[in-house]
């Protein structure tokens, strides 16, 4: 062999060793940067949800402060510790306040880790105090769906409730038991059904009905105020005293408000009903509730006010289609006394143009909501609908009535609250077919300074912004 | 005759001292090159079969981790449908339904999970019509092939006192008394192979219910 034959193949084998290496060690590399990067995506997307938990927090303490307890706009930016307290991130908060009449608190989270700044998540979510209009139904009194009720949104008695359709959210009573005036026997649960096979009686085991109840139910509940909503009455006055449209007695009848779609209403006095002529109908204040034939004289064209808030101290009627609108419409007469309640009447079609969440109506009556007997055959009311002492419905007229005493169909769209019990169809007067679809905008958007049921913020949406 | 015509020609090369292999070792050479082969062979099979088993398996493994990511990303996400109905719509061992606005465009779609077969499915549903609801038709495709059921269901749901080993609540359930879903995936794409099947599971919290912090 010759001298230095060796160092050839030591060579070759080294270089060999060293770009073999060299790969291998660029590979644990990158996995390594692959786990790491991992785990501050990670880490950086709990940072950004501790960021939303830590001003949920702060709104139940401070529910009206979105400025996170300081004089400036933010973007707020708090430091994350782990367990040791040494800092380990950031969370940027941005929050953007809820607009006049609204609760709806946005707050938009972004989450990073000091190891790998470039790497954020950003989460966010929508905080609001849920208003009555969360509600398909809420009712102060008993009420009984029957078995062709389909119910999309939660349904709320103060009472009990009887249900033998199908319901797809929530059913909810602030009675465990109670005694369903619709038949005779002994108590039943607060919420109870009698499809096949009927609830037993209390004190057995509530069975899981999922068939009814898909959602589930749940008694007692904390009852909704009723009561409360002479004060929220009070305050819409105020706020369209000062910024909205306020009108006083109207020394006739009352007011006929015609909505429109240029944003705009037409209001007019109401000096003459349709008498009742023969007709008969039952029930305290009943009446034919509908504006005679040329019995209203015009006032004035009101451009809608921007806090959406109009308030009325005499009874109304209303009618019309809204564009792009938010409203309130409230009726009541202050100091609340039972006998000068006011009432919020219908005959004709109440309008969305848009049916996404961008236009909202909410008549809030401290009296009844009704609809009239010389009302439309086919009649649709799309609001929120709130009757605060009364209840919604439509008296029942004798045949004497005819032929506006049977109706065929009436659809509602948004919500329905009422204090008595409801009721549109008296067989075989009133509407004999009966649609209410609930507005599942109202979630995210109430009308303005609709009525509140409690007073902690709820989490409505969540979401992890890409 | 052939035989001794061999023999002889063998003997006159050996004597006049030609070079060449005898018979029997062109037969021994024959014998063993082919049990190497065959060896080789066999070894080469088993390299690329379980070099396809273990990389069948990887891929289930990432397909699983792929779709968990995306179920949990939803149903944290969740909330109230497009008509109002509550964020779950079925909550059995084997079908999760739930309302989530995936593409962003104001509607929720109703995502459901299910079991049918051995194939764990997906099924989307938009709303439609005026008024809006849940009637047209579901779009469904295969997420995972050759689910095998276990004891474990694949889907369990625990209440707001879930403390980290709380069993699961018993069927049926309640959808309104659900706070957290665990989602258990068992594959097993050969249930003849001695390989132990493949485990996937992730649990989520639906961030709209979420009551306790």
């Amino acid at each position: 062999m010759s001298k230095g034959e060796m160092l050839v193949t030591v060579l070759v084998l080294a270089s060999l060793g060293i770009v073999m290496l060299t790969g291998l060690v660029s590979w644990a590399g990158t996995n390594a940067r692959v786990l790491r990067t991992a785990t501050s995506r990670e880490l950086s997307f709990h940072i950004a949800e501790a960021g939303i938990d830590y001003y949920r927090w702060h709104l139940a303490h401070a529910p009206t402060d979105y400025r996170d307890g300081t004089a400036t706009s933010g973007p707020y930016i708090h430091e994350f510790r782990n367990k040791e307290g040494d800092v380990i991130g950031h969370f940027s908060l941005t929050i953007t306040p809820p607009t006049v009449g609204s609760t709806i608190v946005r707050v938009r989270s972004t989450g990073s880790t000091l190891a790998e700044p470039t790497i954020s998540r950003t989460v966010e979510v929508l905080f609001a105090i849920p208003s009555f209009a969360k509600y398909a139904w809420v009712l102060n009194s008993f009420v009984n769906f029957g078995s062709t009720a389909n119910v999309y949104g939660p349904i709320h008695s103060n009472t009990g409730l009887r249900f033998d359709g199908v319901a797809y959210n929530l059913v909810t009573s602030a009675t465990s038991t109670f005694d369903d005036p619709d038949h005779t026997g002994a108590k039943e649960f607060g919420v109870h059904t009698h499809s096949t096979p009927v609830d037993p009686l209390p004190p057995s085991a509530v069975p899981n009905r999922s068939d009814v109840f898909k959602a589930g139910r749940q008694f007692p509940v904390p009852a909704v105020d009723f009561t409360g909503i002479v004060s929220d009455l009070s305050l819409i006055k105020s706020a369209a005293q000062s910024a909205g449209r306020y009108f006083a007695a109207s020394g006739v009848l009352g007011y006929h408000i015609v909505l429109k779609t240029n944003d705009t209403f037409d209001l007019y006095k109401v000096n003459t009903m349709y008498s009742k002529n023969g007709c008969s109908c039952t029930g305290t204040g009943c009446g034919t509730l509908s504006i005679k034939s040329g019995g209203e004289t015009f006032v004035a064209n009101y451009a809608f006010p921007t806090n959406g808030l109009i308030f009325v101290e005499d009874h109304v009627w209303i009618n019309g289609t809204i564009d792009g609108a938010r409203l309130t419409i409230g009726a009541a007469r202050f100091p609340d006394n039972p006998s000068t309640r006011k009432n919020i009447n219908v005959t004709n079609d109440i309008r969305y143009t848009r049916y996404d969440g961008s236009d909202v109506i909410g008549l809030i009556a401290q009296g009844d909501f009704n609809v009239g007997l010389v009302s439309e055959d086919d009649l649709r009311i799309d609001a929120a609908i709130i009757a605060q002492n009364g209840r919604i419905g439509r008296y029942s007229y004798s045949t004497g009535c005819s032929p506006n005493h049977a109706r065929t169909l009436l659809t509602t769209y948004g919500m329905l609250g009422t204090n008595q019990r409801s009721g549109f169809w008296y067989d075989p007067d009133g509407y004999a077919t009966r649609n209410y679809i609930y507005d599942a905008n109202l979630l995210y958007a109430p009308p303005p300074s609709f009525p509140l049921t409690a007073d902690q913020y709820v989490t409505i949406s969540w979401e992890e912004i890409e | 005759m052939v035989l001794s015509f061999i023999i002889k020609k063998y003997y006159r090369k050996r004597r006049s001292f030609s070079t060449g292999f005898s018979l029997p070792e062109i037969l021994v050479v024959i014998a063993i090159s082919v049990v190497i082969g065959i060896s080789v062979w066999t070894l080469f099979i088993d390299i690329f079969s379980s070099s396809r088993t273990a990389q069948g398996r990887l891929q289930i493994q990432q397909e699983l981790q792929v779709i968990l990511r995306r179920v949990s990303a939803e149903l944290r996400s969740a909330s109230a449908s497009s008509v109002g109905s509550y964020v779950l719509a079925t909550t059995t061992d084997s079908t999760l339904s739930f309302y989530v606005d995936r593409d962003n465009d104001g509607l929720k779609e109703q995502i459901r999970y299910f079991l049918q077969g051995t194939d764990l499915k997906k099924g989307i549903l938009k709303p439609s019509g005026t008024p809006l609801g849940y009637t047209g038709s579901e779009t469904v495709r295969t997420m995972v092939k050759n689910v095998r059921a276990t004891s474990t269901p694949i889907f369990s749901y625990y209440d707001t006192n879930y403390a980290g080993t709380t069993t699961p609540l018993t069927q049926p359930v309640s959808a309104s008394s659900i706070r957290l879903v665990k989602i258990t995936v068992v594959v097993d794409d050969d249930i003849n192979d001695a390989l132990p099947p493949l485990v996937g599971t992730t649990q989520v919290s639906v961030r709209t219910i979420k009551d306790n912090l």
